[in-house]
Formats: C-alpha cells, structure tokens, sequence
C-alpha cells in the first residue's frame, strides 16, 4: 500500500507596524522569521529545483503577514535590521578570532545574514511573496489563506458579519496579492464550529483543516479516520491533522528539535556579552533581545551548554528525516485492509518552527522531501491535488474542536483574556450599525468608514488574547486590543456627531494601513441574512 | 526577566511588580532580596505556563519569544481606556470546551436603577436553559437551572450539566416574587466531547481500528513509534489533549 503525505505550513504574524517609532521592538517577529525562516525556506525549495527533486507542499500565508511583507516602511527596515547584525559579525568575527569553536559560527551567521540581504534585496525585490508566488507558478507550492487577522473563529459565532468580514476580505486580499483564489482555508488555531463552512463555501473555499478529534468526534462515523478528508453537507472538505507526524516534530521533550546536538535557541550573544558591547544591537533603553548570533548547542537540561557543531547537527538531521520517513512507511502497514484508497497523512505546523525556533528545520524538512522522492511507498501531495484524485470522501460535519490546550477554546477564552469579548463584540455590533447608517457613501465619511472596519478587524486577531494567555509580552497584546477598540470607539463617536477629525484619521489610515481595497460594507448584517 | 533588567529598575517599580507577583511584605524587603524573590516568581510562572501549554501552542509561543525581560506594564494610567459597560443590555454567551460555557452580560444603568427602586425587587439571576432542536423554543426545552448573581457581576463562567446539547441563558429579575426577563443570550451547542463506542464490536471493526490510528489509541496494543531506526518513541496520541471516552453511552 502507497501513502500519501501533506505538509501543510502555516505562516503567520500578527500585524505590528509601527511608523511612529525609530525601532519597534515587536516588529523583530517579522524580521527573525523572514532571516530564518522564510528566506532559508525559499532557498531550500530553490535547491530541490535545481537538483529536480519533486515536491509538492501547501502553505498559508495570512494576510496580515502578507500586508507586512508587502509594506515599504518594514521592508526598508528589515534591511536596516540585517545590516546592523552584519555589523556586529564583523565585531564577532574579531572578537572571537582567536577562538576555534566561536570563529567559525560567527563566520557562519555573519554568512547568513550577507545571503539573506543579498536575496531579498537582488533576488526578491524586497518583497518575498514573489518567491512564494513563483513557486507556487511553478506548482510546487499550493498557498491557501487563513482569516483576515487571524480572528479565532469559534468564539465570533454570534456575529456572522464579522466572520464574513474575516473570510471575505482574506480571500480578496489573498487573490489581490498571489493572483488567484485561495482553494484552501486555515481556519486560524484550527478553530472550527458547525455552521462556519457555510462562509468558506460562500466564498468560494473548497477545504479546511481540522484537529484530529474534530474529524473523530463528527455527526458520523468517519471510517477513514483522519486519513482522507471528510465533505460536509454543504460539499467543503475538512482534512484531519495527523498526530503522530506531527507530535514528532512538536512534542518538546521527544520531538526531534530537542536534540542535544542541534543549536541552542536561548543562548545568543544579545544575552550573554556586556551590555556596552551588545547595545547597538538590542532594543532601546537597554532591553537585552535575541541577535542571531547563537553558539551553544542544546546539550541538555544544563546551564553549562557545548559549543554548538554544525557538522554533527546535520548528521542528526539526516537521521531524523530518516526515522521520520521510516515511521510513516510503518504507520502505513496498519492501514493496511483498512482501508480502499491510499492513505494521506496531513502534518500541519507553524512555518515559524522551522529555522527560528528550531534552526535546523528547514533542512530536516529538505532532507525529509529528498528521502520520500525516493521512497516508492509515500508521494507528497497538497490537498485540492488529492481532491482532483479522490472525488468521493466519507461524510459528515466536523465536532467543535482547535489545536489548543484541551482541544477547544480554553486558551483564547479563559481569566486572563475574557474580557476583551465583550468590548470586541460591541465593536462589531456597532460597526454593523454603521453599515446600515451609512450604506452609501463616498470620500472623507467612506475614508473613516473603512478604518473602523479595519480597526475592528486588527483587535478580532486571535495572537492577542494568545499572548494574554501565554506570552511574554502581555501589556504590549492589551494595549493593542485597547487601541483598536478605542480607535473605532472614536470613529464610532465622532460620526455620531457627524464630524470626522481628517489629520487623526489620516495618521490612523498611514499606520494601520492594511487591507487597502477593503470595504467597510463587508460588515453588513444584510449579507449574512442574504 | 534578567536580574540585570530588575536591577535597572526603582525600588516603587520592584514593589509593584512584587505586588503583582503576589509577593507578601515587599515593602519591608531589602532591594536585592526583591529581585531575587520576583526573578523566582516569574521562573514559577513560565513553567507554569510551559506546563499547562500542549505543544502546539508552546511551539507557537516560541515566535513569539524575542526577549526574556517580559515586558511589564509600569504605566499607571490607561492610554486607551475601554468603558466599563455598555448602555444596553444584553448578555451573549461563547462556547469554551464541552463542560463550560463563558456568559457576559450589561444592564442599562438607568433600567438597574429603575428596578432597584421598585418594592419587593429581590435580585438577579441567569437561567441556563437546555434544548434540543435547531431553536431554543419552550417545547424543546428538556432542563434549566439558576444562577444568582450580583448586580456588579459582570460575566460567569457556567458548569453546563451535560454535552452535546444546546444552551441558551436568560438574564432575569424576580420583583414581587414574579420573573422578568431582561435579555436573552444566543444558543450555543455543547459537542459531545467524546468518540462513543461498542465495546464489543471494538476490536474487530476496520471503522473503529481506523479511529483508533487516528488518535483514539489503546497503548498496549503498540502503537508507538519504534525505536528500531532511530532512537524515538513517539506516542500516538497526545493524550493532554482530548477526553476519552470508552463506555459505550455517556
């Protein structure tokens, strides 16, 4: 029996954008994930294609990340971002000249960082969605799309008009930026309710993803399991999450990336050299971050790290692709007599954990695609691709289900994040008002309009109550909710009183300036009764 | 936090955060010993959270994970203040896992006011109603139950008796010993939770062994990853994750 395998990536940041500072010490997010994830990701797919090695693997680009890719202000930043740490590998590099573990990582960062600046500035334009576009031309790619703002859905089911608004307005974003419409939706954490098939199929969605129990806890019995989608009444495609295949790259005690030989996330020269040394490098008034420059391997659970060794972290690296391989090709030989197609085997994952968090992962990931090309038992494949193939599913409607803690919404609704629900909701319950206050309208009030559906939509994005929940960074998730809300509370107001404060607004339109063609009317209750 | 990063902060700023950390008699403790016990504090609250997080989120975390002096809001006014209620009222309820439903409500001040002067006026409550059906309609209706709650109560997150039925809430008064309804939530329906089988039928099923490779694992019978090439053992179910259900009804 043959199997099929999906690698599903999800990349994703919320919108941080901040014009008003010199340097904003959240919008690193966007620039370590584009120095260590994105950019090695393009070169990895690049290398498989000029070696001929067939691959094929789905990936969501939200549009708040594809809004921030695609902004001048971050992209000039981000180059001035790298050119920074270009500079302190020159000062690593003499630092550490007469150290034979050091000299050579130094030497292998500073590397990295001239390939990034040279790709994204000669390669890529500065704007790497071409990349992904170009591979996905070439159909190696299938990129799908994932809410708006990355709104955590479930807990938005009492207003239809604002999930419309997040499926709406990512599917013409995406279409806008990549060309086409998006086949796929992530549903963002995974979070799905019975009933939100009916916006994805409305517009023009044919499939999502699901947590595994989702699929297992259906209105029917599902004897496939999560090894072929399920088609819901309505005719969209829900494909389950397989376990096993991913738990061997998530799990943080067992999963691959804990390997004592592969680098150490947590040791970085921002934290370990003095502050006068580090300072040009790290966030004002003296807040010690990450630099990228990382010399321990992991180790263990010890504070006395070993230096880390490039040589035996690719060897670690081949043989976990291998274990992995070798683990779906058994995993195949249960299915067998069970069932009469070929098995697909979905692994989803933050695009993130792939060279951020885990350094090394975008070259498991490249040896895993070169190992499964030469494995005649498993062939990649992408969902709408295995759709094409396979026209009948087994039947049913998934259960409520995300891939959070206990399987539903405990993170995004709990003690420390409750509260922003009963100020977001208003938000959207006023902004349909708004909708049927002002059907038409045209210049500065169609202006206004517009931000205060954009305001509302950056306060729905489900990485705020996240961080709320988990995060280190907690008053900076509360006091962006706070901000949206008070920006479209002010809107709100003012147009109560018919005036509109224009060199406010003008300011608001230039810093959150996502979502550029959005329509304020997308929050119309009349098009969710229609 | 970074010891040096405490360090940087006055002794007002260390206090607060003490006090936020639940650190007793802060304002009596020696500088150094301050920092000490809310550098403690905040390494018991990461491994709190790293603990209750399942991987998938402390994966998603980790992009998150640029600094490691967290930042602290030391800001004593609110920049962007939010009201505290709103003038309508209203209560809307979201569904949080199987068990638990997450009620909010406002009440019009003036409607408050208004029923706090009336004789006889004896409290307020939720009534947590139990349905099925596609409209929670009073022939559909199987159970409710009560809730008293405080006029500054504000939100209640409610204990729901049984899974996979639907759920509305009433936010009601009693005056002169009568009920009046105030506002009515939206329904939501609480899954099921659970994969309910026969047990006899079990082991010999392809539908169910199908289930069962999809996550539903019985242990013994082996489904871990093998440690012949190479050196992993991978459960097949993240067992953190999801309520079991073996019996054939709940």
């Amino acid at each position: 029996m043959n199997a099929y395998l999906g690698f599903v990536l999800h990349a994703h940041l919320p919108f941080v954008r901040h014009p008003e500072y010199d340097k904003f010490l959240e919008e690193n997010w966007l620039y370590e994930a584009i120095s260590e994830t994105y950019l090695p990701f393009l070169r990895m797919c690049n290398r498989l294609k000029r070696d001929e090695v067939p691959f094929r693997l789905t990936m969501s680009v939200s549009p708040t990340l594809s809004a921030m890719l695609s902004d001048e202000l971050l992209q000039a930043r981000y180059i001035n971002h790298l050119k920074r740490l270009i500079e302190l590998g020159e000062k690593e590099l003499a630092r550490t000249q007469n150290d034979p573990e050091f000299y050579p990582l130094a030497k292998m960062y500073k590397q990295l960082f001239e390939q990034n600046l040279k790709d994204f500035e000669e390669l890529y334009h500065k704007n790497i969605l071409w990349g992904f576009k170009n591979l996905e031309k070439e159909g190696y790619l299938e990129i799908i799309t994932t809410a708006a703002t990355h709104a955590f859905l479930p807990l938005y089911q009492p207003y239809p008009e604002a999930l419309e608004a997040q499926v709406q307005t990512a599917v013409l974003d995406h279409s806008r930026k990549f060309g086409k419409k998006p086949q796929g939706f992530w549903l963002p954490e995974f979070g799905y309710y019975p009933g939100i098939e009916e916006v994805l199929r409305k517009n023009n969605i044919e499939y999502f993803f699901t947590a595994a129990h989702g699929i297992l806890f259906a209105s029917q019995r599902t004897p496939y399991g999560v090894y072929a989608p399920l088609t819901l009444p309505n005719g969209v495609h829900a494909f389950g999450r397989d376990y096993p295949s991913s738990d061997a790259v998530w799990s943080s005690d067992r999963g691959y990336p804990s390997d004592e030989d592969y680098r150490e996330f947590y040791r970085d020269v921002g934290y370990d050299e003095p502050l006068e040394y580090v300072r040009p490098y790290i966030h004002e008034p003296d807040v010690r971050v990450c630099t990228g420059y990382k010399y321990f391997s992991v180790t263990g659970s010890t504070d006395k790290k070993r230096p880390y060794d490039p040589d035996k972290a690719y060897a670690k690296v081949k043989e976990h692709a291998e274990n992995f391989v070798y683990n779906r090709t058994r995993q195949l030989k249960k299915f067998e007599g069970l069932m009469d197609r070929p098995p697909l085997i979905i692994a989803p994952f933050d695009a993130e954990l792939f060279g951020h968090w885990w350094f090394e992962g975008n070259q498991w990931l490249e040896q895993v695609i070169r190992q499964v090309a030469d494995c005649d038992k498993l062939s990649l494949t992408t969902p709408a691709e295995y759709l094409k193939e396979h026209k009948t599913c087994q039947r049913g409607r998934p259960s409520f289900s995300s891939w959070g803690n206990e399987g539903y919404a405990d993170v995004w609704l709990d003690g420390k994040n409750d509260w922003i629900y009963r100020h977001i909701h208003k938000a959207i319950e006023r902004m349909s008002e708004l909708v049927s206050r002002y059907p038409e309208v045209n210049g500065l009030k169609h202006r206004t309009l517009n931000q205060a559906a954009r305001e509302v939509m950056l306060a729905m994005a489900s990485d705020w109550p996240f961080i709320m929940k988990t995060g280190t960074t907690v008053p900076y998730a509360e006091r962006r909710v706070k901000e949206h809300l008070y920006n479209f509370n002010y809107i709100y107001d003012r147009l109560c009183r018919n005036t509109v404060d224009t060199e406010w607004l003008t300011s608001i339109e230039k810093k959150n300036n996502l979502f550029p063609d959005i329509d304020y009317k997308i929050f119309s209750k009349k098009q969710t009764q229609a | 936090m970074t010891r040096e990063k405490l360090q940087s902060l006055s002794k007002e700023q260390l206090q607060g955060i003490a006090k936020r950390e639940g650190i007793y008699n802060h304002n009596d403790t020696q500088r150094e010993k301050l920092v000490d016990l809310i550098l403690e504090a905040l390494e018991e609250d990461r491994d709190e959270r790293e603990l209750n997080n399942n991987s998938a989120m402390r994966l998603e975390h980790k992009k998150y994970d640029i600094l490691r002096d967290e930042e602290i809001d030391l800001l004593t006014q609110d920049e962007f203040p939010l009201p505290d209620t709103y003038t309508d009222t209203r209560i809307v309820l979201l569904l949080r896992d199987p068990h638990w439903v997450y009620a909010y409500w406002d009440i019009n001040r003036t409607q408050l006011d208004a029923l706090k002067e009336e004789p006889l006026f004896e409290g307020l409550f939720l009534r947590v109603y139990e349905f099925n059906g596609d409209t929670p309609e009073k022939s559909n209706i199987n159970d409710f139950f009560d809730i008293p709650i405080g006029e500054a109560d504000r939100s209640w997150y409610i204990n729901l008796n049984r899974t996979g039925n639907d759920y509305y809430v009433d936010l009601r008064c009693r005056v002169m010993h009568k009920e009046r309804l105030m506002a009515a939530s939206n329904a939501v329906h609480s899954p099921r939770g659970y994969f309910a089988r026969n047990q006899k039928e079990f082991y010999n099923d392809p539908n169910t062994m199908m289930l069962m490779l999809s996550g539903l694992w019985n242990y013994e019978e082996g489904a871990v990853e093998s440690q012949e090439i190479p050196h992993r053992i991978i459960s097949i179910l993240d067992t953190h994750n999801i309520e079991l259900e073996t019996s054939s009804e709940k």
